[in-house]
């Protein structure tokens, strides 16, 4: 179920909510109980079969999470228990995910003939897989004291992020769960949660879904076969650098509002990602729990920065690498990884040559601002183009087009083709990318709808009528098209 | 309470203003206000109107218009001449999502060498017995003796009364009867909201109607709501072969009888053909519109059955002749074809 369709917003919402507030004043538990149960009927209302796939996971990583609790910290049948969830938990992901792409790759190394079978991907399934590894891995270490079977499930389910993120801490949301106030209606914070619904709502339909023919007038060509020229592949490259924030900000975005409405805070995803002045700094602005998730997990894992610089630029390429598969199962989401892994090292390697104080020197140069702003987005442009692409091909074409290496022709064919016009793209990515770089975003913006609506209970109505007319027209504008476009991260 | 209840009139009318606001800042639709202006069997604009034109939710292909002195999009104002010719079609020949010059009357009239004035007769959503209408006007009123016919493949379907597309006269679906169905007045309200630029988004670029909404929710709680886009989703759909020979024929010949004592020179028709079709390759056979064709090659006249056209462009070039992919309508290069074509034919002597 997609949060920008009739059926989400019109039924299930209301449902959802009606229940959890009404259970909610009777017991807690029944409200928990509840807003699991939505949250599987959501997840199945996509993959209705895949749903007690999904529930089979919760319950082993819940069991074997139980079993982790009763050893004592360390010890060797502990790390057995977690040995064991966490393969089962990777090879789930292995075969549903991973399966066709290794199989084929084996397949071109030594001309067998293996075949797997068309193998259907859960939505969600590195969400609700790599929640629960950092489970069982805390568990382990002894981090996790609450064993609460409703909590635990809906920490994994909860709607709001179960397909497409933000990637939760069980640390973040059980203690939430096991408080009752969440479970009495409040308005300022329903309101809050709308207005923060709305702003996603209107960065996924108008900016993401707006600009998205442009991405794919250049892309989808490119990956059929057409060379791209200099034009339509930097219109294109950054069409999708903004369709992409816009997008997964959006849904983000959403989340938290729809979080709020229910009394829970979610994380923040993403802070303004494109002022990033570093690459480093867009990673700390990018997806942001996905980013402390593969530190803490996977860097951190790995020795970190604990054993000299070589072994420390290793575990930063190697984590980038593995955080490009996470996203897909192709070379182009590893090549993706291993760009950006590239441009840690490039980054903390020019850092370290320059040393501390010659570059805090230079940070506070505008220039050196400027000229690092511009080299960051530069490197993340090209980047995107490795994630957007289907395939290899299709990205070294697009790639030779922004270097110039493509034909000139008059029409742009590949825009002509698709009913576009060059200056409009380029209003469109001028106009998105102001926007993407303004100073307050709507991490800011919502938090000041918060707090102004749980002080002021007439700004809380003025508000929250106007969030509700927001909603509803731009629910009228998704629907009135011709079709409805998936979040992007629902892929991964 | 009261607090309350200001607080939600004054968010309702701050979401009111404010959209109609934003909507008058972007290049929303305005009204084109048509009527029977200049003559009680078809609709035009008001003379030298002005408005604005967009395609979609978001605003593509945005088109600043004005209509001359008859109530048509054209540069030029409609004088009593001879030697001009009359561009008589729909939506294709207005070609309100292109630039002015790109349109087919500009084109044709760059063919021609600028030598014969070309008046551009064309109206959305019309029908060929509407273009019978015009041949008239044109003859009665302009003194013109050639025309050039684009006639887009439901253009005959679009004659049966009850299609959605009758304006005046059209036939009855029983028994092929001449009838006339006028569009009736616009409501009150109607006239209101023309005026909101919020309203005109709704109601122009998203099309809100109730009926379709419906359809479109409907569609969105079945699991599969991504819909990739269909190479044929933007053509009128075909009715059956047995069916549709009775109506060309009626159709056709109602139409001959009303055009032809019009005609003082030659008719040329632009036969659109199945653009999808041959551009994907895919086997297409019409005998409807075949026997369209015979049917005004046997009354005299000059038809370009525009099929070869489109498929020796397809054979030599892969820039589409769409507009794109959400409007069918013909492109700048599309309306080259036929212009091109049209010119040639008016430009050899005449046969009668």
């Amino acid at each position: 179920m997609l949060f920008t369709t009739v059926p989400f917003i019109l039924l299930f919402l209301p449902l959802a909510l009606a229940g959890f507030f009404l259970l909610g004043r009777w017991r807690p538990g029944a409200a928990a109980g509840w807003l699991f149960f939505a949250s599987l009927v959501f997840y199945g209302f996509w993959m209705p079969k895949l749903t007690i796939l999904l529930v089979g996971s919760v319950a082993f990583n819940f069991m074997i999470g139980l079993q982790l609790a009763q050893c004592s910290r360390a010890s060797r049948e502990g790390r057995n228990w977690l040995i064991l969830g966490v393969t089962a938990d990777l090879g789930l992901l292995a075969y549903f995910k991973y399966a066709n792409f290794f199989v084929s790759n084996f397949d071109l190394l030594f001309g067998t003939r293996w075949d797997v079978g068309f193998v259907i991907l859960p939505i969600g399934i590195s969400f609700f897989t790599f929640t629960q590894i950092a489970f069982l891995v805390d568990t382990y270490r002894g981090k996790v004291n609450e064993f609460n079977p409703v909590h635990y499930g809906l920490f994994v389910t909860y709607f709001p992020h179960l397909v497409a993120g933000p990637v939760l801490h069980h640390a973040q949301m059980m203690p939430q769960f096991a408080q009752p106030s969440i479970y009495r209606f409040d308005g300022g914070n329903f309101t809050g949660g709308l207005c923060i619904f709305a702003i996603g709502l209107l960065k996924k339909v108008v900016f993401a879904d707006g600009i998205s023919p442009y991405a794919d007038a250049a892309f989808n060509p490119a990956d059929a076969g057409s060379l791209p020229g200099f034009e339509e592949a930097w219109l294109g490259a950054l069409a999708y650098t903004l369709q992409l924030y816009f997008d997964f900000s959006g849904y983000s975005d959403m989340a938290i509002g729809l979080s709020w409405m229910f009394n829970v805070r979610l994380p923040f995803n993403f802070d303004s990602p494109y002022r990033a002045a570093s690459i480093s700094e867009f990673w700390r602005r990018w997806h942001m729990t996905l980013s402390t998730f593969l530190r803490d997990y996977l860097y951190f894992a790995l020795g970190g920065n604990r054993h000299g610089s070589v072994r420390r630029y290793a575990n930063l390429a190697t984590t980038m690498v593995l955080g490009g598969l996470w996203h897909g199962a192709s070379w182009s989401f590893v090549l993706w990884g291993a760009l950006h892994g590239a441009y840690l090292m490039i980054n903390h390697g020019f850092r370290a040559a320059c040393g501390a104080v010659r570059c805090q020197r230079l940070g506070g140069s505008r220039v050196f601002r400027i000229a690092a702003w511009s080299i960051t987005m530069l490197a993340v442009v090209v980047a995107w183009v490795l994630f957007r692409s289907e395939t290899l091909a299709g990205a070294v074409r697009m790639l030779r087009g922004m270097a110039g290496i493509g034909p000139t022709q008059s029409p742009l064919p590949l825009l002509w083709n698709a009913g576009l016009h060059l200056h409009a793209g380029l209003i469109w990515c001028g106009t998105l990318g102001v926007i993407a770089v303004l100073p307050i975003n709507s991490n800011r913006i919502g938090l000041r709808v918060l707090d102004r609506v749980r002080a002021d209970v007439g700004a809380r109505w003025y508000l929250g009528t106007l969030a509700v007319c927001s909603v509803l027209f731009l629910l009228l504008v998704n629907t009135a098209r011709s079709s409805v476009s998936a979040f992007i991260y629902f892929n991964f | 309470m009261l607090r309350k209840s200001l607080s939600v009139v004054l968010g309702l009318l701050t979401f009111l203003f404010g959209g109609e606001l934003l909507f008058r800042a972007l290049p929303v639709s305005t009204a084109t206000s048509t009527d029977y202006y200049v003559d009680r069997n078809f609709l035009t604009y008001p003379s030298n109107h002005r408005w604005i034109t967009a395609t979609g939710w978001d605003l593509r292909n945005v088109q600043h218009l004005r209509a001359n002195n008859i109530g048509f999009v054209s540069p030029r104002d409609a004088v009593p001449d001879r030697r001009a010719v009359a561009l008589i079609g729909d939506s294709y020949v207005e070609g309100s999502m292109l630039d002015a010059r790109d349109r087919l009357d500009q084109q044709l009239e760059r063919r021609l060498g600028g030598m014969r004035p070309v008046y551009a007769m064309g109206s959305p959503g019309t029908s060929l017995l509407d273009y019978a209408e015009r041949i008239r006007f044109a003859d009665e009123r302009l003194d013109i003796r050639d025309f050039v016919l684009l006639i887009e493949r439901a253009d005959v379907r679009q004659s049966v009364c009850g299609s959605g597309m009758t304006e005046a006269p059209c036939l009855d679906q029983q028994t092929f009867a001449l009838r006339f169905e006028r569009r009736a007045e616009a409501s009150q309200a109607k006239k209101i909201l023309r005026h909101s630029a919020l309203a005109q988004y709704v109601f122009s670029q998203l099309k809100a109607d109730g009926g379709r909404l419906a359809e479109q929710a409907r569609l969105q709680f079945s699991p599969a709501t991504t819909k990739k886009s269909d190479p044929g989703a933007n053509q009128p759909s075909r009715p059956a072969a047995g069916a549709c020979m009775k109506t060309v024929d009626a159709v056709t010949g109602m139409f001959l009888e009303r055009a032809v004592p019009h005609v003082r020179g030659r008719m040329i028709l632009l036969v659109d053909a199945d653009r999808n079709a041959i551009r994907h390759g895919l086997a297409h056979d019409d005998p409807c519109r075949q026997r369209f064709i015979e049917l005004m090659r046997n009354a005299g006249a000059i038809v370009i059955d525009t099929d070869s056209l489109i498929r020796t462009h397809y054979a030599a070039s892969a820039l589409s002749v769409d507009v794109g992919p959400y409007d069918a309508h013909l492109n700048r290069l599309g309306l080259q074809l036929f212009a091109q074509a049209a010119a040639a034919a008016l430009q050899q002597p005449a046969s009668r």
